[in-house]
Order: C-alpha cells, then structure tokens, then sequence
C-alpha cells in the first residue's frame, strides 16, 4: 500500500543510473549509425522482457511532452533524433537511451521507497551490463558528465512540504539541506503553488560513496522532513481559527464541482485536499491516486485525450471533468 | 519583478535550487515555473564545473585517441567524449572530478563482468600507486576495525601490486625465479 511509505508527504521516490557501454562513444560523439546500434543493442537485451519501445522520431511533439511530464523521459531525450526509451509496462522502469549517457535506467515508485527503487534499478542494470560497461577501477562507472561519474547513482524523493511551505520555514530548511550535500529543487512562496509546493531532494555527489550509503543518507534526511512536515501539519490543524479548514474544504467543493480548471488552479487545489486528507479531514481516496489526477491533469497530457488543436477552454473543460469524476469517492470525513 | 526565464509575465514563483552548496535563485512566472519544474534533473551550470578553460595548461593538445576530444572539448561542452577520454586525458579530468565530487575514488559496485579482470588490469595501469594508496588505506581501516580476515587480503593484494607475491600463493617455480 502506497500509504504505508509516508506518501501523503513523499510523493515518489527515483533513483536513477547512468551507465555507458565501453566500445562506444558517449552519446555527444556518436555517429548515426552508433546511435542506432546502440537502440538496437538495448532493445534486443529487454525486447522480450515486457518493455515497449518509443522511438522520439515517431513520436509527436504532444506524446513527447506526456512522457516529460510524466517524469518518464527528459526534454533532452526528446530533443534528439536517434533518442529511445524503453518503458516498463507498469511504468517503474524507463531507460533512456542516447541522452547525455549511452542509458539512463530510471526506477520510479510511489511514496518513500529508496531500497525498493534501488533493487528494481539494480536488477535491470545487471541484465544490460552484459554488453561491456566503461568502468574504470578508480573512477566506477564512466559517465559523459564528471558530476555523475562512480556510482552514476542519483537518487531522490519529491516531497509535497504544504506546512513548511505556509509556515515561511522552507526557505531555511531548503539552505540548510543544501549545505550537506544534498541538491534541493524547489517551488514555493506567495501564490507559488503552481508546483503544488514540491521540493525535490537528490544526492549531490556519486563518487566515494557506496550506492548504500547514497540511499541510506538520503532516506535519513528526507524522513526527518517527513517528520518535521508532519508536526507542523498537526500544528497548523490545532492551531486552526477555522481558516484553513475552510480553505481546504472550499479547494474540494471548487475540484468537485468546476466546469473550468487551469492547471494551476489544479495543482493549488489538490495540494489542499491533500493536505486534508493527511490530516483527517477527508476520506476515501490516497495522496497517490491524487499525484496520478495531478500528472494525468498536465497540459500535453489532457491535449492528448482530446481531437485536433483543443483551445486552452477546452482543454480546461476536459480538466475538469477529469478532476470531478477523480475525486467522487473523496468525502468529507 | 518580470519572470528570469520569459522576461514577458510577473514573476510570482521563487525557484531556488541548491547545487554543492551554492543556492541559484530564479524569479519565474508560474507558466515558466511549470515549464521548468516538469524537466526531471540538475539544471547544470558549466561554468561552475569548469571554471576557466586556461587552467587546463598541462598539455592542452593532448587528444582522446579513440574520439579525438581535447581538453578545451570537454571544457566547451561540459561533456566528456568517450570511454577513452578518463584514460588518454586523465590528468586533465581528475581535478574537474575532484572539483564536483569532493572524493576521487569509486567504493561503490562494480559490473559484474569487471571483478575477474580488476587486479591485473589495475596492477598494469600507471595509476597504481593510488591503488596502492587505496590498498593501504583499507588495510590500515580493516586493522582498526580488527578484520583480520579481510587485512590479510588486502595485505595480500597490496602485496602483489608491489611486484611482491603474497606467502599463500607463493609457488615454487616463482620463487626461485625471482632470485
Ligand atoms: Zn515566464
Ligand atoms: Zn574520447
């Protein structure tokens, strides 16, 4: 259960390995016709293991952009013509082919679970190491960027921080994680939920440190920002004038019912309900069925449900209906 | 406050990312802001990476013999060429690894198809004597630590890299040739 790895704060967990083949230039240097020995490699080793195959050539421009927003393709990948991905048929493992590195294998789970995204990106890398990795005995796994070389390992958690968001403490937070090694993205402040006040905290450093200590750090660090989210969560609730029971309640009834929804508005109001289901106030759905309405809510994704060119009032009229039909079984508690 | 990335909208959206320390601020209108939000990793400023092309002094012709790059290349496009490139420009490449990554030696996995061939390709290499640095370190490490089992390995290993043949492989003809 997606609740039981604290998912109504960590959203999702990635980690992520860049690994390249030794008798082939890294991607920036090959030809063509490497590029396209390189897909047929990798397609040949996973072919038969339940991945489908996306070549960015004959994708459209609005199918590329579904995979960028679903976090399963970088806009780089998308960018370059002989650039490949092989997708999981339960969507955990991507495996970007020919972006800066030869692969990028990509395990994406919902909530909290480092050790779990680990072993699913272990497992896939030891069927395509078979072929001959750049490894060198001093420097690991050699990556086309210094900053991933050694482990190629970046590991890291979304995290949906509402209460250290309105508190105003984020900003510090943010600066003091960022001191330990830690890279820290984040979106917040006044009138900010436009992300949904998500951060994103990754390792910083792939080289010197075991993939171990990697996952095991980063897991310490981000469980004490569960921790201090949660106690500010409670906080907020007890120390409620009516206010924010009243917000979080309004931003339910506005996603239940609207006609129109700009993406926006949506990720604003279902940080809100996330919020209230955290704390009790609703019923009946899980924060990750919401991160699901959330990416399923995003501009190319909603386009791509629709015929033709769709207008922006279209397209908010189609993000309604999905949001009122999403959340019918979300009640007030 | 017009948004950093569109300079058209009102920035109302901080954007603040952390990279080894060094905070980069954006003011980002929300569009922007979710432009920017959906791409996946780092966004990477070379110019922290690679400061100043001139530092790479030391033979700045030296070239990659499989892909040709030079080190003003891989200063250019923050990228390095191939495999290679570690090997024919490692004393270019080492201090920008050391610059991002602190650390300079890999003590994580391994490839499988890499463990059998670790030793006497290492041994072979001009970059032995860190090997033997390393080697060293971790004797020293597994002694405090009192694994003895594992100090009498890396003794072992430590020895061979000397040109040394540890006491419990030591086979007869090897000896006398030796003298
Ligand atoms: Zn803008
Ligand atoms: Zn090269």
């Amino acid at each position: 259960m997606a609740g039981s790895f604290d998912a109504d704060i960590a959203a999702s967990t990635r980690v992520r390995l860049a690994r390249n083949y030794a008798d082939l230039p890294f991607p920036g240097r090959m030809s063509r016709v490497q590029a396209k020995k390189l897909n047929e490699r990798v397609a040949s080793r996973l072919g038969n293991r339940e991945f489908t195959r996306l070549d960015m050539a004959s994708l459209s421009p609005n199918e590329r952009q579904v995979l960028v927003e679903r976090h399963l393709a970088s806009r780089e990948l998308c960018e370059r013509p002989e650039g490949m991905l092989l997708l999981s048929k339960d969507e955990k493992i991507s495996i970007m082919v020919g972006e800066e590195d030869h692969l990028r294998i990509q395990c994406l789970l919902p909530g909290l679970q480092l050790e779990e995204a680990d072993n699913l990106s272990r497992s896939v890398d030891a069927m395509l190491s078979v072929d001959g990795y750049a490894y060198d005995a001093q420097l690991g796994y050699l990556t086309a960027c210094p900053t991933n070389v050694g482990t190629g390992m970046r590991a890291s958690v979304m995290l949906h921080l509402v209460g250290l968001s309105s508190t105003g403490s984020m900003q510090s937070l943010l600066e003091t994680v960022g001191k330990f090694g830690y890279t820290v993205r984040g979106f917040y402040g006044e009138g900010t939920q436009a992300a949904g006040d998500m951060v994103q905290i990754s390792n910083q450093v792939t080289l010197g440190l075991s993939e171990e200590e990697i996952i095991r750090n980063l897991g310490e660090v981000v469980r004490s920002i569960v921790k201090k989210e949660r106690s500010v969560r409670e906080a907020m609730l007890k120390g409620d004038s009516g206010e924010l029971t009243d917000r979080l309640n309004r931003s339910l009834g506005i996603l239940k019912f609207a006609r129109r929804m700009s993406s926006e508005e949506m990720m604003r109001r279902l940080s809100d309900v996330k919020l209230g289901l955290s704390i009790g106030l609703f019923e009946g759905m899980t924060a990750a069925e919401l991160d699901k309405l959330a990416t399923l809510g995003q501009p190319a994704s909603i386009a791509s449900t629709l015929t033709g060119s769709p207008s922006s009032a279209q397209r908010d009229e189609a993000r309604a209906k999905l949001l009122r039909v999403g959340l019918k079984e979300c009640k007030v508690f | 406050m017009l948004c950093d990335e569109c300079g058209v909208n009102n920035a109302t959206v901080e954007f603040v990312s952390i990279i080894n320390g060094k905070k980069i601020e954006r003011h980002l209108c929300p569009a922007c802001a979710h432009k920017l939000g959906a791409d996946s990793f780092m966004p990477f400023s070379w110019g922290d990476v690679f400061p100043t092309v001139g530092s790479f002094s030391p033979r700045q012709e030296a070239r990659c013999s499989v892909c040709g790059s030079t080190l003003a290349d891989i200063a250019r496009t923050g990228l390095i060429g191939c495999a290679q490139c570690y090997h024919d420009l490692r004393e270019g490449i080492l201090p920008i690894v050391s610059r991002v990554q602190t650390k300079t030696r890999h003590t994580g996995r391994a490839p499988a198809t890499f463990e059998s061939k670790k030793i006497p390709e290492t041994a072979s290499k001009p970059e032995s004597e860190t090997e033997e640095a390393r080697l060293t370190r971790e004797l020293n490490d597994a002694v405090a630590k009192e694994e003895y089992e594992r100090a009498a390995a890396l003794r072992d290993q430590l020895k061979a890299l000397r040109g040394e043949l540890p006491n419990s492989q030591k086979k007869p003809t090897d000896s006398k040739e030796g003298n």
